[in-house]
């Protein structure tokens, strides 16, 4: 490299700028407009229609009061919260009746997610009349389901750990969210991955927050370490901005210094510690589903994050859930009493979306190569799609001129390959390729 | 011919394609009946007449019926673009799948001796047709000995069709038979033999070839696993055509 090439975090730093940092989804839930039962229950039969029809992916919302964040502590709840659990695992029971008899039976479930906080709202008893539902509705694929859920730390009353493993959670993230200010997180950390482990939990991920106010570079570092000690499987590098920060406005230059100098200092240590960068803002072991499915080609990243299992369909259930379902994306009502007076009435709840026309397809599958890989197949995509690339994302490329010149992209031969800097903000390279605006917002 | 050459994302597909329009002495390009009349060095006025006949309709949306078994017959139609499924109802009222009419391709052929439509037609994806009034399209044979000749070809070949999937074969000789066929009716019509689209849903596939949906999946699997296709959701590639026809052999016979 000659001595005039930008430092690494120069080089993320203008990568970050672009902003996207939440870029999730092609295209993004702020362009669904209506969308009918009519054209989802037609998306439905025409992946059944495909010769090889995609295997499935379930997750189940919660409202927006019941979700955990990862940069912040949750709410106490109370009795009345738990009431209201009830009545809302009710009616994900009879969305699951409604929606689950669409699909053909040979589509089988390979994922399950549960939203983040649901499992701090709901009881295991709760949760397993939910995933026994599924059984009578979907054909939940025998061996090698994900079933993901996350694991809150600073509920006393949580019931034991124990009951939920043995409900066959297999995915658990873990959010450090709540000891993040610890003064000795490394016993904090310890403790709780021991916790999890000896509940029965085989493949832990740790969320890691930086980025949050008030917190040091060192304070960071500090508690990364103590998380690589503890070994967990995978490891999420979760960044956390000011409350009041604008998605659509770039951060400020020192904050971008201050994000780009921690989420380097992040990857070196993850990496030194022998993880592998999958993409985004996730880490793993070598042997883990993660990586063995990049290295087959079938990495899959959906409005949640990765899977294993090739390109699944998702399927959303309760308030807000988004389900990408190959020739559509859509979504519920984010509004409680909207969605629950649809499932009252015996209907599906689904109110907004948006069909994908071809330009959504090239779009939606580059962004696919860039989160699972790190580049893009031009060649490829000019096959699948009858496209010639640098006539067809020629806007696109001259927005990111820029990154080529600091080396952060570069052309070889049929690909374009993003960098190590690159691929940490693959986000913000993601969000360029997006016509309708430069940054964009989705819910991550 | 429509060489498959990048000028835009979904086009241009086989199935999407349509002919051009052509004027009065030029048919359509995939019109089944042009052949006719361009091989046999016809007067421009034996064009026109044979022109005037043929009639522009649709487009018919993706699950609208074409017509029904019982309707009177009256008119021959040829795809123009998309495809048409032709199915009958059993006595219990399943369907059964008689074949998939590609542009290009006539149909309605087989309700020419009994003046009443023997099966159903629906259209798979958005579909347009050519009319041809079959009276008067009779009175026209008089006079063209060569229309005359390709109405009777184009009415065996139709026949010939139907017999290919039938017969006592694997359902890895049928799958393969069947899209060295499709293959082969694109490639007649000017489009690319190595790369279409399944328009037709795997149940519908299955039930032609008189399969489990499931087992078509499963075959489709193992044939792009084994390299032989190249499949991403409807969009299908031969890679290994001399595998195919070998195993197809017993079916396609030549």
């Amino acid at each position: 490299m000659n001595p005039a090439s930008p430092s690494p975090i120069d080089r993320l730093v203008r990568c970050l700028e672009f902003g996207g940092g939440r870029y999730a989804l092609y295209p993004p839930p702020r362009t669904f407009a209506d969308f009918t039962d009519a054209q989802f229950t037609a998306a439905i039969c025409a992946s059944n229609g495909d010769p090889i029809p995609p295997q499935l992916a379930l997750h189940f919302d919660v409202p927006a009061a019941y979700r955990s964040g990862f940069c912040g502590a949750d709410a106490p709840l109370g009795p009345r919260d738990r009431a209201r659990a009830h009545a809302y695992r009710d009616r994900l029971v009879r969305e699951v009746g409604l929606v689950g008899d669409l699909f053909d039976r040979d589509r089988d479930v390979v994922g399950v997610s549960l939203a983040p906080g649901m499992t701090r709202w709901m009881s295991p008893a709760q949760v397993a009349e939910l995933l026994e539902s599924l059984g009578r509705h979907f054909h939940v694929h025998r061996h090698g389901v994900d079933l993901a859920m996350t694991l809150d730390l600073d509920d006393p009353t949580a019931p034991p750990l124990r009951a939920w493993a043995e409900l066959g959670f297999n995915r658990v993230s873990i959010s450090l969210s709540a000891i993040a200010g610890s003064e000795r997180p490394a016993a904090e950390v310890a403790r709780h991955v021991e916790r999890a482990r000896n509940a029965g939990f085989a493949n832990l991920r740790v969320e890691v927050p930086y980025g949050l106010p008030g917190q040091s570079a060192e304070a960071f570092e500090a508690l990364l370490a103590a998380v690589l000690a503890a070994e967990p499987e995978r490891v999420g590098l979760r960044h956390c901005p000011a409350p009041e920060h604008d998605e659509q406005v770039a951060e400020s230059p020192a904050r971008l210094q201050a994000h780009a100098r921690m989420l380097i200092a992040g990857a070196d240590a993850l990496e030194a510690a022998g993880y592998l960068h999958v993409g985004v803002d996730l880490f793993a072991r070598p042997n883990d589903p993660l990586v063995v499915a990049q290295r087959h080609q079938r990495l899959h990243r959906d409005a949640l994050g990765f899977g294993a299992h090739g390109a699944t369909h998702l399927v959303g259930f309760g308030v807000g859930a988004i389900s990408q379902l190959g020739g559509c994306h859509a979504q519920n009502p984010l509004d409680l009493a909207t969605w629950e007076a649809r499932i009252d009435q015996g209907k599906r709840a689904v109110q907004r979306g948006i069909d994908l026309c071809p330009d959504d397809d090239v779009r939606a599958e580059l962004l696919q190569r860039i989160l699972c890989y790190g580049r893009i197949e031009t060649r490829q995509l000019e096959h699948h799609h009858h496209i010639r690339f640098r006539e067809y994302f020629a806007d696109d490329l001259l927005r990111l001129a820029p990154l080529f010149e600091a080396g952060s992209l570069r052309w070889d031969a049929d690909a374009i390959v993003l960098d190590r800097c690159a691929r940490l903000a693959s986000r913000s390279i993601a969000s360029q390729f997006d016509p309708r605006s430069a940054a964009s917002d989705c819910p991550g | 011919m429509r060489p498959l050459e990048p000028i835009g994302p979904g086009g241009p597909s086989p199935n999407a394609a349509s002919s051009d329009d052509g004027d009065d002495y030029t048919f359509c390009t995939t019109c089944a009946f042009s052949h006719a009349c361009l091989s046999e060095g016809y007067a421009k006025q034996d064009l026109a007449a044979l022109h005037v006949l043929v009639e522009h309709i649709g487009p018919f949306p993706p699950g609208r019926p074409i017509f029904k078994k019982g309707d009177a017959f009256n008119a021959i139609a040829a795809v123009r673009a998309g495809t048409v499924k032709t199915f009958i109802l059993d006595d219990a009222g399943n369907e059964q799948v008689l074949g998939f009419h590609l542009p290009g391709e006539v149909i309605g052929l087989d309700a020419i001796h009994s003046s009443r439509y023997p099966c159903s037609a629906v259209a798979l994806d958005t579909v347009t047709l050519c009319r041809l009034s079959f009276p008067k399209l009779s009175l026209l044979a008089a006079r063209m000995p060569g229309l005359q000749q390709q109405l009777f070809r184009l009415l065996s070949q139709d026949i010939g069709k139907s017999n290919l999937l039938a017969g006592d074969s694997s359902s890895e000789q049928r799958l393969a038979a069947f899209l060295l066929l499709l293959s082969a009716r694109y490639a007649a019509r000017g489009f690319s033999p190595s790369r279409f689209l399944l328009t037709m849903s795997r149940t519908d596939i299955a039930n032609h070839l008189r399969l489990a949906p499931e087992t078509v999946s499963r075959i489709i699997r193992r044939f792009s696993s084994e390299g032989l296709i190249d499949i991403r959701q409807r969009d299908v590639q031969l890679l290994d055509r001399e595998r195919l026809a070998a195993m197809a052999r017993p079916i396609l016979r030549d």
